[in-house]
């Protein structure tokens, strides 16, 4: 019986957990914008083509600037939950664009601070950090499922 | 003494610094190194690898340039060596102007790479794959000159297909830059035991459509025409000159799904080729004509064991003629004297290393039945090769 309690408790964990962990990570990052970009809402297929450099232009026109981090929790949870790679993948997928000459490669920084800096002071920046980062200067951009 | 100490300085750079692309304003400057070594058993196969060569090497640098939102330019300079094919000489691998009128449409002119299967635009990018040795199935380095890029024009967009992911197409059309002393020269001398004296550049056109699924599926599918490749060359034995005319239609399909840390592709690839070879001599010009079919698949799978290793493995089998393909037919015709001239078929086991975000090293071994693609006297059947590569990125 103890043992059938147990087997119980593992199953529920084990349904309950990548579900909690898919919920943090989905809160963990948060996808910033310029400012004055009128955008507020994308979907998140939307987000994967941005940061995929399939999506190009936002929809008044104006060019993506694409912002990444070099690694960090906030790049971790994107590439997993929204772009579906891992870390490596991901270089190599861009690495493949660059020397095909398919686009140029996102400017990369190492840290959020970094990240807001930059997206502050381009029109059509779009960047990624920890959602309990400082944020001031730039504009959230809500996600959609 | 001092090249000696610069290259070291250099590649004591290398293994230390994170190196960054360089930027000159909006012109921004990538590139890439890579040394290889490799060893076969038997055989010379892709360089002079029967007894070991580290003549296998590719350089490379890019420029791109922002002309506008939607217009902008590059240029990539390549060096490679492969044994006798390639000798370091600098080639332009790609040229274009690109305009990008919306992610629907797009439109490249110039010398573009040109897509045939799923890997084929970045073969010559070591960094960028998981093997040193792609699958020959697919990627058959000696029909790379004639399929990698052209010059003339392409157009490509993505397609978004909401719930359904997303599609890429890219469709082309332009000239073949077939080189003397390259992979199609390969190519002759071992299916003709002839040289490639000229060659007429011809007209190729195709088609990619890639479909992105949101569930980690892709699906490929590609076709290349190619039309009136016209070229003279001398048989080696003979000394007798011969001109020939060859057309060349190529399909190729493939799959590829992830899941998590684990990636696995299949691939099929089918080549067939129609050519009229004319022989002049002093008793008249005598053309005769053939077709075959080659070809091949491939099935790999590759995992991710932690951020800096990965595994891979692959099996391909290719034929040199699938309607000949326990090779009885060649056997008899006398173009073969072994029957296992008419297949390749490799176990290859690679493993990666990314020891930086800039440099990776792999480590490969391959395991082949058959001498379909191996230049050397027939004596062996099984056979195997080994290599390693270091390859650096900025």
């Amino acid at each position: 019986m103890k043992m059938l309690r147990l087997t119980y408790v593992f199953i529920l964990a084990m349904g309950i957990y990548p579900l909690l962990g898919s919920s943090l990570a989905y809160t963990q990052e948060l996808i910033v914008i310029h400012p004055d970009n009128s955008n507020s809402a994308v979907s998140q297929q939307e987000v994967k083509n941005i940061f995929l450099g399939k999506k190009t232009h936002w929809d008044d026109g104006s060019r993506i600037k694409i912002v990444v981090q070099k690694r960090g929790t906030a790049h971790d949870n994107l590439l997993k939950n929204t772009i579906g790679m891992t870390s490596v993948s991901f270089r190599n997928y861009w690495r493949k664009r660059v020397f095909t000459g398919s686009s140029r490669p996102p400017k990369t920084f190492k840290s959020d601070a970094d990240v807001v800096a930059f997206v502050a002071t381009k029109p059509g920046a779009i960047g990624y950090i920890n959602s309990n980062s400082d944020h001031s200067g730039v504009k959230a951009l809500q996600v959609n499922q | 003494m001092y090249k000696n100490r610069l290259l070291a300085a250099c590649l004591l750079t290398m293994f230390t610094t994170q190196a960054k692309a360089v930027e000159i304003g909006p012109l921004e400057v990538h590139g890439f190194l890579s040394q290889g070594y490799m060893h076969s058993s038997e055989y010379d196969f892709l360089a002079d690898s029967d007894g070991g060569t580290a003549r296998f090497n590719e350089f490379g640098v890019n420029f791109m340039y922002d002309l506008s939102d939607n217009l902008r330019g590059g240029m990539q300079v390549v060096s490679r060596d492969m044994g006798f094919l390639e000798d370091n000489s600098p080639m332009i691998d790609w040229a274009f102007a690109d305009y990008h009128y919306n992610d629907l449409l797009g439109l490249r002119v110039g010398k573009v790479k040109v897509p045939l299967g799923i890997y084929n635009n970045v073969l010559d990018i070591d960094a960028a794959r998981s093997q040193i040795i792609p699958p020959m199935s697919l990627y058959n380095f000696y029909l790379r000159d004639l399929t990698i890029a052209i010059v003339g024009g392409s157009v490509y967009g993505n397609i978004s297909l909401d719930d359904f992911g997303d599609a890429d197409y890219t469709a082309y059309i332009g000239n073949v830059p077939i080189e003397t002393g390259k992979s199609f020269e390969g190519m002759l001398q071992l299916t003709s035991g002839s040289t490639l004296d000229e060659v007429e550049n011809s007209i190729s056109s195709g088609i990619n459509v890639k479909w992105n699924s949101p569930y980690g599926l892709m699906l490929n599918a590609s076709y290349v025409d190619i039309n009136d490749i016209e070229f003279a060359g001398t048989d080696i034995a003979t000394s007798i000159p011969y001109e020939s005319k060859m057309e060349m239609y190529a399909y190729s399909l493939g799959a590829e799904y992830v899941w998590n840390d684990l990636t696995f592709t299949t691939e099929y690839l089918a080549v067939s080729q129609d050519m009229d070879l004319t022989v002049t001599s002093q008793f008249g010009s005598f053309t005769t004509s053939s077709s075959n079919l080659i070809d091949g698949w491939y099935a790999q799978a590759s995992y991710r064991i932690s951020e800096q290793l990965e595994a891979s493995t692959y099996y391909s089998v290719s034929y040199r003629d699938s309607d000949d393909k326990d090779g009885q037919d060649a056997l008899a015709a006398g173009s073969i004297t072994k029957a296992f001239q008419a297949w390749h078929k490799d176990i290859a086991l690679t493993g990666r290393y990314d020891y930086s975000d800039n440099l990776t090293i792999k480590l490969e071994g391959h395991y082949i039945d058959g001498a379909a693609f191996a230049f050397g006297t027939p004596d062996k059947r099984y056979w195997n090769l080994w290599a390693i590569k270091a390859t650096y990125t900025f």
